[in-house]
């Protein structure tokens, strides 16, 4: 081979040719079969790894009978550890029309029963509402890069968005049930879109025992949702337990003196 | 009253054990450890599985049982002991699972072996759910380990939740892009024109058998050949500064290079011609 024809593989390799003279060079048999080969083996070594892991799952797969286990997708997908389109072929219209109205009337039914509800908040869950902060974020999420449920629910949870924040940080929390942090953030802006119920659920799921920012916040904010969720007595327990070096410490003895005093 | 006698074995009835899972009865879950430790025990025995897991498998087995409990699919028509055996097949895949990142990084075909037995069932049913058969399951499957290991070794990979739960999220969408690109009906580019991530395992598909050979002889090659062949086409050095680099004159580099490309494309032939590997 010519010293020139190896300069050209190269420049091919590390395209400082443009397209068409790669291509004018290829319909020149010798070296077109030449570059052809440079190429993979320039790909073998870009994918070394990939490339041993094929030979080992076509060992693998040699000798592997498989049957489908449609049980156990579907126990997955009830628990929520996967998620399943239900329109993976294109979709279903009727359905689609169906869900959509019960949709629009479970919005129209939210929004006459919520309104209601706000005008008959008690003395308790007005104070508390006073003193409900968002946590601040201490998450990082790159919007940009990653447009996941991850980043989407703390982009709308920072923008104070917190009914949108949920449904996010829910689907995140469903496939990542070990994140702790998460399910704080979750619970709390499940606490600001007046879910208290769910948000008390994921704030007894997170053992404060185990991480120190849990710690510094879970009685703080479990308080808060008994409160919410007319468990007077419960939430007055957890705002005592607030040590003096605590963050919440003064917010929690200012609410306790309030609702002490009604 | 007889020593014999005197031994009273606890036993309880499969739904006070499903409520004494469900309450977190600590002398129900005693009882559950005791009696299906040895189960446990022999379900690793049998794989020759060595590592002392067995509390570990029993730990993720009972939350996935109480998981069943609490999500309400758990028929309540089978006997406890039926349930558990069958829980523990997914206790157990949990807990390889734990092992798998590190065994794609090193290749280790054993858990990798242990871990697609267990999990293929679930990634062809759900291939045959989106792709109506389980033809392209394989693939599907290939194509999915490829990128997960893409990810770990970019760092893209976190251990937060379980791999488990990760690498069928990448299943799904393997699948969803394989659905689209069906309907769009996208040529394969190559993938010097386009060395997007997303196109290299279609690359590797179409030329699967040749480039595995040419991997395989690539790692059989000598350490002259190694070496020019990671300057030159790697890194993209040009012949002069590969000289500078090795100590020898230019002359000798362009020689090396010719003698160990044809003795690669000869190996090359020779194997394919008669199935070497």
């Amino acid at each position: 081979m010519k010293n020139t024809d190896l300069n050209i593989i190269t420049d091919a390799l590390n395209k400082q040719l443009n397209e068409q003279a790669i291509q004018e060079i290829q319909q020149n048999a010798d070296l077109g079969d030449e570059i052809t080969f440079a190429k993979e083996m320039h790909f073998v070594d870009q994918h070394r790894e990939q490339i041993q892991m094929q030979e080992t799952l076509g060992n693998i797969f040699a000798d592997l009978q498989v049957t489908p286990d449609n049980t156990e997708v579907d126990t997955l997908v009830k628990e929520g550890e996967i998620e399943f389109p239900n329109n993976i072929s294109g979709g279903n219209n009727k359905l689609w029309w169906l869900s959509g109205s019960l949709l629009v009337i479970l919005t129209l039914a939210a929004l006459f029963w919520i309104r209601p509800a706000a005008n008959t908040l008690t003395e308790i869950q007005r104070n508390t509402l006073e003193v409900l902060r968002p946590l601040t974020l201490i998450v990082g999420f790159d919007l940009e890069s990653e447009k996941d449920n991850f980043s989407l629910g703390f982009d709308a949870y920072d923008k104070g968005d917190h009914t949108l924040a949920v449904p996010y940080l829910s689907k995140y929390i469903n496939k990542n049930p070990n994140d702790d942090q998460v399910r704080l953030y979750l619970s709390i802006s499940q606490l600001f879109a007046g879910n208290y119920p769910e948000s008390l659920v994921n704030l007894q799921t997170l053992d404060a025992g185990k991480n120190e920012f849990i710690k510094e916040h879970i009685d703080w904010y479990t308080g808060i949702a008994h409160l919410m969720n007319h468990e007077t007595e419960a939430g007055i327990n957890k705002l005592r337990a607030i040590q003096p070096d605590n963050i919440h410490f003064e917010d929690a003895e200012t609410l306790l003196m309030q609702i002490i005093n009604q | 009253m007889t020593q014999k006698e005197s031994i009273v074995v606890k036993t309880f009835k499969t739904s006070e054990i499903i409520e004494g899972i469900s309450k977190n009865n600590l002398e129900v879950l005693d009882w559950i450890w005791q009696t299906y430790q040895p189960v446990v025990q022999a379900h690793l025995d049998k794989l020759s599985w060595t590592k002392s897991d067995t509390a570990l498998v029993f730990i993720r087995t009972y939350q996935k049982i109480k998981q069943k409990i609490q999500f309400n699919t758990y028929s309540g028509q089978t006997s406890f002991r039926q349930i558990f055996e069958e829980r523990l097949r997914v206790g157990w895949l949990d807990t390889l699972s734990g092992y798998m990142p590190e065994a794609l990084l090193n290749n280790d075909s054993r858990v990798i072996r242990l871990f697609t037995k267990e999990i293929s069932p679930i990634v062809w049913s759900i291939t045959e759910k989106y792709t109506g058969s389980t033809e392209s399951a394989e693939k599907i499957y290939a194509e999915a380990i490829w990128r997960v290991l893409e990810n770990i070794q970019a760092g893209k990979y976190e251990e937060t939740g379980s791999f488990k739960s990760y690498f069928l999220a990448v299943v799904t969408n393997v699948l969803r892009k394989n659905v689209r690109k069906v309907k769009r009906e996208v040529a394969f580019e190559d993938y010097l024109t386009d060395k997007q991530v997303d196109d290299s395992f279609d690359l590797f598909q179409e030329r699967e058998e040749r480039l595995v050979l040419l991997e395989k002889l690539l790692r059989q090659a000598d350490e002259q050949c190694t070496q020019v062949f990671d300057l030159f086409y790697w890194k993209g050095h040009r012949t002069k500064a590969i000289a500078q680099l090795i100590n020898v004159s230019e002359e000798s580099v362009r020689a090396r290079l010719s003698r160990c490309r044809k003795k690669l494309k000869a190996a090359f032939a020779r194997a394919q011609q008669y199935e070497v590997f």
